[in-house]
């Protein structure tokens, strides 16, 4: 079969992780997919300097080597384009008239001042998609606020919700969820506007606020001020029916399992897997609510007991009665998992400067479609001469021009 | 945007209903089979006005549900199966978190065969905790444990203290996400070749590919992706990278160039330190000594609110946001600005103010909002004009408590 974006092209000027999610999501669903950086301003994850692989610091200009570019970046074709120069914008509207879809997570209003507005392009592809991710939408009085992700899902309320029960919130800071949460969200935006687009023939103008996907998955959190006038807190790992519902440490110390009981065969179980102790046997605790009412004895005992074995050991005797357990991983264990072993979390493909280099494959199984990672990440510049001199027809020395012009 | 496409939604709690929810709101006829009695567990969950428990007032189930056409139907009993079959033959998409309810027994792979030979270009996708197919498929899981296994939650908390999962449903959430994307994908691959195929989406895998999508920011620059309190760990590299306290609650703080962290410095008064080579190294000050920072920001910052702070950020341009409660966000004035909420008013649960589309399409206004269904509301008027059943077959039906 082929695949559902062979044949279209896209224009891909994100940066840093929205962006670029967007980017490698349509490549590989077959989209020919252009990244658009100049030296003078590089998608600034090139910048991470000299990264570490197995011990080793592979050799090579630093900007070629940054392992979050080349994991946001892979399947893509990379141009380079000076946007300041009038030149640059000329060929950017060009490349544009031959494009599909420009993807762009600048600043709101950057791209008009430009002069490359979504009125630009339709002008110069009728039914053109553009797709414009920033932190809190084109227009509005917080416009222009700057920031990275998690000031946006501070903004939204996301993270005021992590942290342990009715303490103060933690956050979430190493995790991250506000720009994968945009990038997702902003593929699904962009594939219903293309399967519009093939009905229709209409394009598309598409605002997405990072502000506002971080809000789009807190309806239930809405719901319950306006329910009870109270606004939700940090509630750790419990659960709003069940108990026990939490992460308990294992005997290797920074080992950690989750348990959780779902129902009243999951507590029989678990109660069988702690040899039937008399504190669980209390009638008070064989219903979802009593055992919910005595939730911190519950925790209390169960983490007493969960310390007594290393982990396997554990997830074995749990596992055996059928009680919800599985591990806390650590990222470095995804790998070894069967789970990601077999479902093929990691994909390698070949850098010319890393060699062997392993990315995060897209989470999709499809049956009609086998995706693989077909290509690593483009070093600056790597398909400028594709792009100018075959998608443009542009002669060998207009193409030199651009670059004694600075232009490329 | 997708009027036209008719999506089933089957067996579904969060994720499977929160991936049909995204095809409702763009207009997309859902139509979400509930079992009769008790209907979607998401009716039993809550939060509820008051706390009192109501099967029509559960807000899960109200944000999940709305825009979509609400029938209940048996389909583990042989006449509501026959039923089913009627409803996916109208139908382009089907999402479902129980694939067993479709195809289950000693010859699944058989059954699931003529499943798709029955339904050729029908888009199937099933969201699962692990997985249809691998190791652990048969496993039970919620977010908790995909959170646990996908190792977001080695990342979240306090290091000294048990890892967290992420809050209300996220894992569940971004599997949605993902699916919906998935069956956008087949249905324009369906445009061309006129077959549908099957999706399998484990909700763990879609954690796991956040957790180390992220980490690779960490772990090839000599540090760990691991939790650390309010921080990112070391903050990622580059101090500040983190939650601060202040005089009434927190702020989030981000300064990646000298040029940010020497702004931030400077809205609050350029304190002496701020002079010392040691509170300059943003780089060392992020890997090594940041208790010893996070004291100095500590009272400068107590004597300030989130809002003062959040006006001199603006004003000196870097990277600083209060972290707001979900009352506080819902106030921000750019929200109204966008007309982000929706309002519905439920004939139970009364008026309701829910987040709206994140996307706004030029060609494509939302078509006005409707509350989720009351169980069973649709089951009537569905199965009379789009099934033909007559009054005598689905009082039958009734009757069986096959509806």
């Amino acid at each position: 079969m082929n695949p559902p974006l062979a044949g279209y092209r896209v224009l891909n000027l994100g940066r840093v992780w929205t962006g670029p999610i967007v980017g490698y999501t349509l490549a590989a669903l077959g989209a020919e997919v252009i990244k658009l950086e100049h030296e003078s301003s590089p998608d600034v994850t090139r910048l991470l300097g000299r990264p570490t692989i197995a011990g080793k610091r592979p050799e090579g200009e630093p900007q070629e080597l940054s392992m979050f570019f080349h994991n946001h970046n892979r399947d893509c074709l990379g141009i380079t384009l000076n946007l300041k120069t009038e030149r640059g914008r000329e060929l950017m509207l060009a490349l544009a008239a031959k494009c599909n879809v420009v993807l762009e997570n600048f600043g709101s209003g950057v791209m008009e001042r430009l002069g490359l507005g979504y009125h630009a392009l339709a002008q110069v592809r009728p039914g053109i998609i553009v797709a414009a991710i920033s932190g809190v939408g084109q227009d509005g009085p917080l416009t222009g606020l700057r920031g990275y992700a998690p000031v946006f899902s501070s903004l939204s309320g996301l993270e005021s919700l992590v942290g342990y029960d009715n303490e103060e919130a933690q956050g979430m800071l190493s995790f991250g969820l506000s720009d994968p949460n945009a990038g997702a969200q902003a593929v699904f935006a962009v594939l219903a506007a293309v399967f519009h687009h093939q009905e229709t023939g209409q394009g598309q103008y598409i605002d997405m606020s990072q502000l506002e996907a971080g809000m789009a998955v807190l309806g239930e959190a809405m719901l319950e001020w306006q329910f009870t006038g109270q606004a939700p807190g940090p509630r750790g790992n419990g659960h709003r029916t069940h108990c026990p519902h939490g992460i308990f440490p294992c005997r290797e110390p920074g080992c950690w399992v989750a348990i959780a009981v779902e129902c009243d065969a999951h507590w029989n179980g678990l109660r069988q897997a702690m040899g039937d102790p008399p504190w669980a046997r209390e009638p008070a605790l064989q219903s979802a609510q009593g055992r919910g009412q005595d939730r911190e004895r519950i925790e209390r005992e169960l983490d007493d007991w969960c310390r007594k074995f290393p982990r396997d050991e554990l997830l074995r005797k749990l596992g055996k009665l059928d009680v919800p357990a599985k591990p806390v991983l650590q990222v470095e264990e995804l790998d070894d998992h069967p789970q990601f072993s077999e479902r093929g979390l990691y994909q390698e493909v070949e850098h010319p400067l890393m060699g062997t280099e392993r990315l995060v494959a897209l989470p999709w199984k499809m049956s009609g479609l086998a995706h693989s990672i077909r290509k690593a990440a483009p070093l600056m510049g790597e398909d400028n001469r594709y792009v100018f001199m075959k998608l443009l027809g542009m002669g060998q020395e207009e193409f030199d021009k651009l670059g004694e012009d600075g232009v490329i | 945007m997708l009027a036209g496409l008719t999506i089933v939604e089957l067996g579904g709690f969060i994720a499977g209903p929160f991936c049909a929810k995204l095809f409702a709101d763009l207009g997309a006829q859902v139509i979400k089979i509930e079992a009769p009695g008790d209907g979607d567990p998401a009716r039993a969950y809550g939060p509820f006005p008051h706390g009192r428990p109501h099967p029509e007032k559960s807000g899960l189930f109200l944000f999940l549900n709305g825009n979509k056409t609400g029938i209940t139907l048996d389909v583990e009993k042989p006449e509501g199966r026959e039923v089913l079959h009627e409803i996916l033959a109208l139908a382009d998409v089907l999402v479902t978190e129980r694939p067993r309810l479709l195809y289950s027994g000693p010859d699944e792979a058989g059954e699931t065969a003529r499943f798709q030979a029955r339904y050729p270009a029908l888009v199937s996708a099933c969201i699962t905790p692990f997985g249809v197919a691998g190791p652990l498929r048969d496993d039970p899981g919620n977010s908790l444990l995909c959170n646990a296994l996908g190792a977001a939650a080695w990342a979240i908390g306090d290091p000294e203290r048990e890892p967290l999962n992420l809050p209300f449903f996220q894992c569940e959430y971004q599997a949605g996400i993902n699916a919906a994307s998935a069956i956008m994908a087949a249905l324009l691959m369906r445009r061309r070749s006129g077959t549908g195929q099957r999706i399998d989406i484990s909700t763990a895998d879609v954690i796991a590919s956040y957790a180390a999508s992220n980490a690779t920011l960490y772990i090839y620059h000599g540090l760990q992706w691991r939790r650390d309190g309010r921080r990112a760990y070391r903050s990622s590299g580059c101090y500040p990278y983190g939650l601060f306290p202040c005089k009434d609650g927190y702020v989030c703080l981000i300064a990646r160039t000298a040029r940010e962290w020497g702004r931030f410095v400077e809205s609050i008064g350029h304190p002496a330190w701020a002079d010392q080579p040691r509170y300059q190294d943003q780089v060392a000050m992020a890997r090594e000594y940041p208790e010893e920072v996070d004291a100095l920001l500590g009272s400068a910052l107590a004597g300030l609110t989130r809002r003062e702070l959040y006006d001199l950020a603006c004003k000196y341009e870097y990277p600083l946001a209060p972290v707001r409660n979900v009352a506080e966000a819902m106030e921000e004035p750019q929200l109204a600005h966008r007309e982000f909420f929706v309002e519905v008013e439920h004939p139970e649960a009364g008026r309701l103010r829910l987040p709206g589309l994140p996307y706004h399409y030029s060609g494509f206004a939302p078509p006005s909002a409707r509350p989720a269904p009351r169980l069973g509301e649709h089951t009537a008027d569905f199965l009379t004009n789009r099934l033909g059943v007559s009054s005598q077959q689905l009082a039958a039906l009734r009757e069986g408590g096959i509806v």
